[in-house]
């Protein structure tokens, strides 16, 4: 029995024999051409035309296993095999560079390909996979070899990588899961298992090694797990997991459209908490009240150099659009000297989590603070958004950064640039200090959001990750609590509200105790949404 | 010529989708279409120069139209952008 760990991208569990999936082969090809351009050329013609062919089929198929929508990226396939930019770029290779068809499409294929990968879109940056699957396709229509191997029985698909045609050249009644070594939550494969409703664990390092055909795998998509033949015990465990996981997702969907209010009445917002533009639909397919936090650190650390106002701009107004006027919590830059991407050098720090850290390093840079206040606001245009500064620990922090959201309101007031009137701005309470004086803080914030990961970190000084302490670190511990509590009275007193948006929200066990004491808001990862929403309606606050 | 403005409404801008049913739609007319976004311009019935634009959700997309047919192709535009985007 062997296990491997990759990203989660798409829950669910199932067993299943491996499919190793191996793209058509294509043929070796020499890179000049012993042949004349014209009949290059037309060796080029034939095969855009049987691989338009294909194309029309495959669009075919996809319209009945998949729908329209999903079929639609084949028709963009063939407009794209009819580009006249396309068509040109191939044509000069053929005819002034004297290259073979295989070759000439290789490398139009691949300069436009990069084209599409040096974009700062997101969206366009995916249409590079396209362009590399329609290489794929006429370079197996030219070297004259067949499709691959037919899925001809329930299996679960294992790759390297998975390019649009791979995925919908599949059986899909015959695909239990979809397993790949590379690999983002993001990318096609990840979408297309969710849209089908079946799990998917990508970006397994050394799966491809692992794994041959036939073996039985289980995948846990929720877990981001792939056990390679397990043994008897664990079958038994993942199959009664499985019935159990099946029901409960059944029990979970009559919830999707209920209303998040106890049984005596009161309402507590069940929110998502979102680290990317397209979290904002799973919170939505899981029919959050809204977005309780937005970690915003994404833009920074997955970008090459320090994302502007404009790229900025989108983003947030892309997840406010989303979310229809549900109300968005994002919270701003929050990373220390433990996690900095690379254009921003941060020295070296021996203790980060109490170090130049969140708003503490945005006062340090405060370009960047500015930049991303200003993004902020000019999105706010665009849906209901809150701002939420982290990790603040002094009043006069809050001052601080109370004073450059106010600068960047009179910038944009100045320069003509609209922006709402009506955004909450709060804190996150997750350092002691913050939740003890929160009597004094609730008088100038719109809401608190307690961070009560930090907060049990800091007030039991038990860092998380380290196993040697993990039992000292509780979140149900009578200290933490009592801070959760004064700071819930603090907020109601001053009529704010207060939510949680640490890992506890989603810990149901601790909900009474939260709902007593005032707790009006939880904000959770999307899969929870479901089941923290159930606890709620079927708790009575007066019996507690 | 004809020309007209539009801001982009859809959440993930012009994407592979609605620039693949504009560049068909644009290819229907003999006239020349011109769009520009981002301070770049594509032939419209060009796909990769359509999709290379990248012009996202709140940009502003120019339309310029020129020839025989360029009421109707204006026409046609207009409707497909406050359809599909």
């Amino acid at each position: 029995m062997e296990i491997m760990t990759g990203i989660p991208a798409s829950s669910g569990l199932v067993t299943g024999p491996v499919f190793l999936y191996e793209r058509p082969e294509t043929a070796a090809f020499s890179t000049q051409s012993a042949r004349t351009a014209e009949q290059e050329h037309r060796r080029f013609e034939q095969a855009a035309e049987q691989a338009g062919e294909q194309l029309e089929k495959l669009y075919e198929k996809t319209v009945r296993d998949a729908g329209e929508s999903a079929a639609q990226i084949f028709h963009i396939h063939k407009m794209m095999l009819e580009d006249l930019d396309w068509l040109e770029s191939i044509s000069i290779n053929i005819y002034e560079k004297g290259y073979t068809a295989e070759y000439a499409v290789t490398c139009t294929a691949t300069e436009f390909a990069e084209m599409f990968s040096s974009l700062e879109d997101e969206v366009m940056q995916a249409r590079s996979a396209d362009v590399r699957d329609l290489c794929q396709r006429l370079l197996a229509v030219l070297s004259g070899k067949g499709a691959g191997r037919a899925l001809t029985a329930p299996a679960v698909i294992a790759a390297a990588d998975m390019l649009p045609s791979d995925t919908m050249q599949l059986e899909k009644r015959h695909v239990l899961a979809f397993v790949t070594e590379q690999g983002s939550y993001a990318s096609h494969s990840a979408i297309l298992a969710r849209t089908m409703g079946i799990p998917a664990v990508v970006g397994v390092p050394g799966l491809m090694d692992a794994l041959s055909d036939g073996r039985t795998v289980i995948v846990d998509g929720s877990r981001g797990r792939v056990i390679l033949d397990p043994d008897e015990e664990t079958l038994q465990t993942c199959e009664a997991r499985r019935t159990a996981y099946l029901k409960e997702q059944e029990d979970l969907r009559a919830f999707r459209d209920k209303e998040s209010i106890t049984r005596d009445g009161v309402r507590i917002e069940v929110c998502a908490n979102i680290g990317s533009v397209a979290d904002a639909d799973s919170a939505l397919a899981q029919g959050a009240d809204g977005v309780g936090l937005m970690r915003s650190e994404f833009l920074y650390l997955d970008a090459a150099e320090l994302p502007d106002e404009a790229a900025q701009v989108d983003a947030y107004s892309q997840v406010l659009r989303r979310m229809n006027g549900k109300r968005v919590v994002v919270r701003t830059l929050d990373i220390g000297a433990d996690k900095v991407p690379s254009y921003l050098p941060l020295p070296h720090e021996e203790n980060s989590a109490l170090g130049c850290r969140a708003i503490r390093l945005c006062f340090a840079q405060p370009d960047v603070f500015r930049t991303q206040l200003r993004a902020l606001l000019r999105a706010s245009v665009y849906g209901t958004l809150a701002i939420m500064f982290p990790m603040i620990s002094k009043l006069e922090e809050l001052h601080r950064a109370k004073a450059v959201l106010k600068q960047c309101q009179e910038e944009l007031r100045q320069e003509g640039i609209p922006f709402s009137q009506n955004i909450e701005v709060g804190m996150m309470v997750e350092v002691p200090s913050a939740a003890i004086m929160s009597d004094r803080f609730a008088a100038e914030v719109d809401f608190f959001s307690i961070g009560t990961n930090d907060l049990t970190q800091y007030t039991l000084a038990a860092d998380r990750l380290n196993e040697k302490v993990a039992a000292l670190f509780d979140y149900g511990d009578e200290a933490v609590l009592r801070l959760v509590a004064h700071t819930a009275k603090s907020a109601a007193a001053h009529g704010i509200w207060c939510g949680i948006c640490g890992e506890s929200a989603a810990k149901t066990e601790l909900l009474p105790f939260y709902a007593k004491a005032g707790i009006r808001e939880l904000s959770v990862v999307p899969g929870k949404v479901l089941e923290i929403r159930r606890a709620v309606t079927q708790l009575d606050t007066t019996a507690l | 010529m004809k020309e007209f403005t539009y801001v982009i409404r859809d959440a993930e801008g012009l994407h592979a989708r609605p620039a693949g049913l504009l560049v068909k739609l644009a290819q229907g007319f003999s006239c020349t279409i011109q769009l520009s976004a981002n301070g770049k311009s594509a032939d419209a019935k060009r796909l990769f120069a359509v999709m290379k634009l990248a012009a996202k959700c709140g940009q502003e997309l120019r339309i310029n139209v020129e020839g025989p047919d360029e009421t109707a192709a204006a026409r046609a535009l207009e409707e497909f952008c406050a359809k599909e985007l």
